[in-house]
C-alpha cells in the first residue's frame, strides 16, 4: 500500500514537471497586412499566387509587413521570442552563427512575448542580405538604408521570414515562418521603334527587351498626358524613412522623407522640348518617373499603343518601361532623336474631306445603334443550323 | 444541208453531248437521277455564303465636288463577306421556286489619314487610321430556274433578284466615330437591290457523296454561283445619303435544304 503511493506520488509528480517545462509553440496567422511606415495601406500589386511577392516599390518605401503571432505558452525565462529572416531554415542555431550563418536578424532585440502578438518587418530589413554569403552576413541588427533597394539583386529571391523561440542556451529554435519572394528589379528596357503622330494622338511602337516576367508596360511623355499645375520640376526621394518624424498616437515611430536623397527633375509642362533631351532619361527607373505616367500600364504584351487626348503643336517626348508580375517598373527606353518624339496635329480623316467636299449624309443611327442588325446576320446563320438540326433528327 | 442548218446541228450536238455527260454524271453512274429523287429530302430554303469586291459609289454622290474617297482610300477593291438566307416559298413545277431573301453582309475600308497641313519636312501621312464600315442588308424575291437541273440534268441555275436594300455605315479614326461640323460619321443608307445569276450545282461531281449530304443533313442541292449585283443604296436618290451601293460581281455557295 504506501509502495504504491509513493509510485503514484512519483507519476503525478513527473507528469505535472512535464507539462511545467513544455516547451511552447508558435502559431503565425497566415495572412499578412502591408502598410506604409505612415500607416495608410498600398495598392495591392501583382504577386505570384503562391506566395507573398514584394517588389522595388515595396522595398524603397519601406513597407511594413505586420504578422499575427499567438504562444501557446509565455516563457520568458526559458525562451527568447526572435525574428530572423533568410533564403533557407533559420531554426539550427547553426544558420545563426557566424561563419555559417544563413539568416539574418530583421529586429532589434527580442520579441515582446504574449499570447497574441501583432509585430511589424520592414521589407527593407527583410531584403537587407540577400545574396550574401554565409561569411559575410552581418548578425547584428542595423536598419537596413535604400540602397539595399537599389542594390543589383536580380531575379526572384525566395526569403523565409521566421519568429524563433530561441533556448537561453542558444541552440537550435522552434518557431513558424513565413514565405516571400522578393523582386526588386523589373525588366530590361525596352527599345521604341516609332512614334506616330495623329490628332491628338501618338501610336507608339517598341520593341521588348528579353524577359519571362514581362507582364505589361508604362508609357511616358514629356510633357505628361495630364499637365501638373502646379509643377516645374518632379522631386524624387529615394529614401522615403527613418528620418525623425516623432511618434503617432500609437507610438509608431513616424518616417518622413531624407531631404538628402531628393533630387528635383524638372518638367516642361508645355512642351517636350528639344526631342532627345527631356527629363525622361534612360536608366532611370520608371517607378520615379510617374508624374510622367500616361496611367495604367497596357496590361498586356503587346508592342504598341495609342494615346489619344494631347496637345496638337507640341513635341512630346516618348518612353516605355515593361513592369513585371511583382509590380516592378523597369528603366524606361533610351531616348532617340528624332525615333522616340512625335508632334500630333490636326489630320484630314475620309469624313472631313467627305464633308468639305459637298457631302451631306450623317449624323443618323448607324450600325452601333442598331443592334438589331447584327443579330439578323447571326440568326440567318441560326436559321440555317436549325433546320440542319432539325432535318438530321 | 445548209450552212446554218449545219452550225445548228454541231452546235445541238455540243449542247447535247455536254447535257448527256452531265446530266450521266449528276445522276450517278449507278443509281440513276430517278432512284435519287427518291432519296431527295424535302427542299424548301437555300443559304448563300457570298463573297466579292466591293467599292462604294461614294464619289458618285450630287453634290460632291471632289472625290473623297478614292482620295482617301485609293481606286482598289476591299472584299465584302456576306449570307443570305432565301425561303423557296412557292415551287412553280418543271420551272423552279420564287420566294424571299434575307442577307446581311460586312465590308471595311481603312487607309492613313493625311495631316490637315504637311510638315516641311517628312511624310504627310499620319500614323492614324481613318476607315469607313459597312454592313449591307437587303430583302430580296429571289426566282430560281432549276428546270434545267432537274428536269434535265443539266446542273445550271440562272436566277434573278430584286427587292430593297439597307446599308448601315460609320466612318472612324482612331479616337472612334469622326466628326466634322458637328455631324457624325455614322448612318444608314436605302436603296434597291437587284442581281442575276448562274449557279452550278456540283452534285454531280460526287452523287454518292451528295446523297449522303442530302440523307444526313438534309441538303440537297450544293452550287457554286457568280452573279452580277447591283446595290443601288443611294437612298432612292435622294440627297444626305452616303452612296454606299456598288455594281460588282459576287461569287460563293449556294446550299439548298
Amino acid at each position: 500500500m504506501r509502495l504504491s503511493l509513493v509510485i503514484g506520488g512519483a507519476v503525478a509528480s513527473l507528469a505535472l514537471s512535464a507539462t511545467a517545462f513544455a516547451a511552447p509553440t508558435l502559431t503565425l496567422t497566415p495572412t499578412i497586412q502591408r502598410f506604409y511606415q505612415d500607416g495608410t495601406v498600398p495598392a495591392q500589386h501583382g504577386m505570384p499566387a503562391s506566395t507573398q511577392g514584394l517588389n522595388f516599390d515595396d522595398c524603397n518605401n519601406n513597407v511594413k509587413i505586420r504578422f499575427t503571432l499567438s504562444m501557446s505558452t509565455v516563457d520568458t525565462s526559458n525562451y527568447s521570442l526572435q525574428a530572423w529572416a533568410g533564403p533557407s531554415d533559420c531554426a539550427p542555431v547553426a544558420a545563426r552563427t557566424a561563419s555559417t550563418a544563413a539568416c539574418w536578424p530583421v529586429l532589434a532585440g527580442n520579441v515582446a512575448q504574449a499570447s497574441t502578438t501583432t509585430v511589424d518587418v520592414n521589407v527593407r530589413d527583410i531584403a537587407a542580405q540577400i545574396g550574401r554569403t554565409t561569411t559575410s552576413i552581418a548578425l547584428s541588427y542595423s536598419p537596413a538604408s535604400a540602397s539595399v533597394c537599389s542594390s543589383g539583386v536580380s531575379g526572384a529571391n525566395q526569403i523565409n521570414v521566421y519568429f524563433l523561440l530561441v533556448p537561453s542556451a542558444n541552440g537550435d529554435a522552434t518557431g513558424a515562418n513565413s514565405p516571400f519572394k522578393i523582386k526588386l528589379t523589373g525588366p530590361p528596357a525596352p527599345t521604341v521603334t516609332s512614334v506616330g503622330s495623329g490628332d491628338g494622338l501618338l501610336n507608339v511602337n517598341w520593341k521588348a527587351a528579353t524577359d519571362s516576367d514581362t507582364q505589361g508596360f508604362y508609357l511616358f511623355t514629356d510633357p505628361p498626358l495630364t499637365p501638373i499645375s502646379d509643377a516645374g520640376a518632379v522631386t524624387v526621394c529615394t529614401d522615403a524613412g527613418f528620418s525623425d518624424g516623432g511618434v503617432d498616437d500609437g507610438g509608431n515611430p513616424i518616417n518622413i522623407p531624407n531631404d538628402a536623397s531628393c533630387s528635383s527633375t524638372p518638367i516642361s509642362v508645355a512642351d517636350g522640348g528639344v526631342c532627345g533631351t527631356s527629363a525622361l532619361q534612360a536608366g532611370v527607373a520608371g517607378s520615379l518617373l510617374k508624374a510622367f505616367s500616361t496611367g495604367t500600364p497596357t496590361g498586356n504584351t503587346s508592342s504598341s499603343v495609342s494615346v489619344t487626348g494631347l496637345t496638337n503643336g507640341l513635341t512630346y517626348n516618348v518612353a516605355v518601361a515593361a513592369i513585371d508580375s511583382y509590380g516592378n517598373i523597369g528603366p524606361i527606353s533610351a531616348p532617340t532623336s528624332p525615333t522616340t518624339c512625335g508632334s500630333p496635329a490636326p489630320i484630314d480623316d475620309f469624313w472631313k474631306i467627305y464633308r468639305k467636299d459637298g457631302g451631306g449624309a450623317g449624323g443618323s443611327c448607324d450600325i452601333s445603334q442598331t443592334e438589331g442588325a447584327p443579330l439578323f446576320g447571326l440568326a440567318l446563320l441560326g436559321l440555317g443550323a436549325a433546320w440542319i438540326k432539325r432535318r438530321r433528327k | 444541208m445548209s450552212r446554218r442548218a449545219c452550225v445548228a446541228a454541231i452546235l445541238g450536238c455540243t449542247i447535247s453531248v455536254f447535257c448527256t455527260n452531265a446530266s450521266a454524271q449528276y445522276a450517278g453512274n449507278e443509281l440513276g437521277s430517278v432512284r435519287h429523287k427518291q432519296f431527295a429530302s424535302p427542299q424548301r430554303f437555300a443559304l448563300e455564303l457570298r463573297f466579292g469586291p466591293y467599292k462604294p459609289s461614294i464619289d458618285s454622290e450630287p453634290g460632291v465636288s471632289g472625290a473623297p474617297y478614292q482620295t482617301v482610300f485609293g481606286s482598289s477593291y476591299r472584299v465584302l463577306a456576306a449570307v443570305e438566307f432565301d425561303w423557296q416559298a412557292l415551287r412553280i413545277p418543271h420551272f423552279g421556286s420564287i420566294g424571299p431573301g434575307l442577307s446581311f453582309g460586312y465590308t471595311s475600308m481603312g487607309a492613313k489619314a493625311n495631316f490637315s497641313t504637311c510638315p516641311s519636312s517628312g511624310s504627310c501621312q499620319s500614323a492614324e487610321n481613318t476607315s469607313l464600315d459597312v454592313f449591307p442588308l437587303y430583302a430580296v424575291g429571289v426566282l430560281r430556274i432549276d428546270v434545267l437541273m432537274k428536269d434535265f440534268g443539266i446542273p445550271l441555275v440562272p436566277y434573278g433578284k430584286a427587292g430593297a436594300g439597307l446599308a448601315f455605315w460609320r466612318a472612324s479614326n482612331d479616337a472612334g466615330t469622326s466628326s466634322y461640323g458637328g455631324v457624325a460619321g455614322k448612318g444608314h443608307t436605302w436603296g434597291t437591290q437587284f442581281a442575276a445569276g448562274l449557279a452550278l450545282s456540283i452534285n454531280w461531281l460526287d452523287p454518292r457523296a451528295a446523297r449522303s449530304l442530302d440523307s444526313a443533313v438534309g441538303i440537297n442541292n450544293t452550287s457554286i454561283f457568280g452573279e452580277l449585283m447591283w446595290a443601288n443604296l443611294n437612298g432612292f436618290g435622294g440627297a444626305g445619303s452616303l452612296y454606299v451601293g456598288t455594281t460588282t460581281f459576287i461569287g460563293g455557295l449556294n446550299l439548298e435544304f
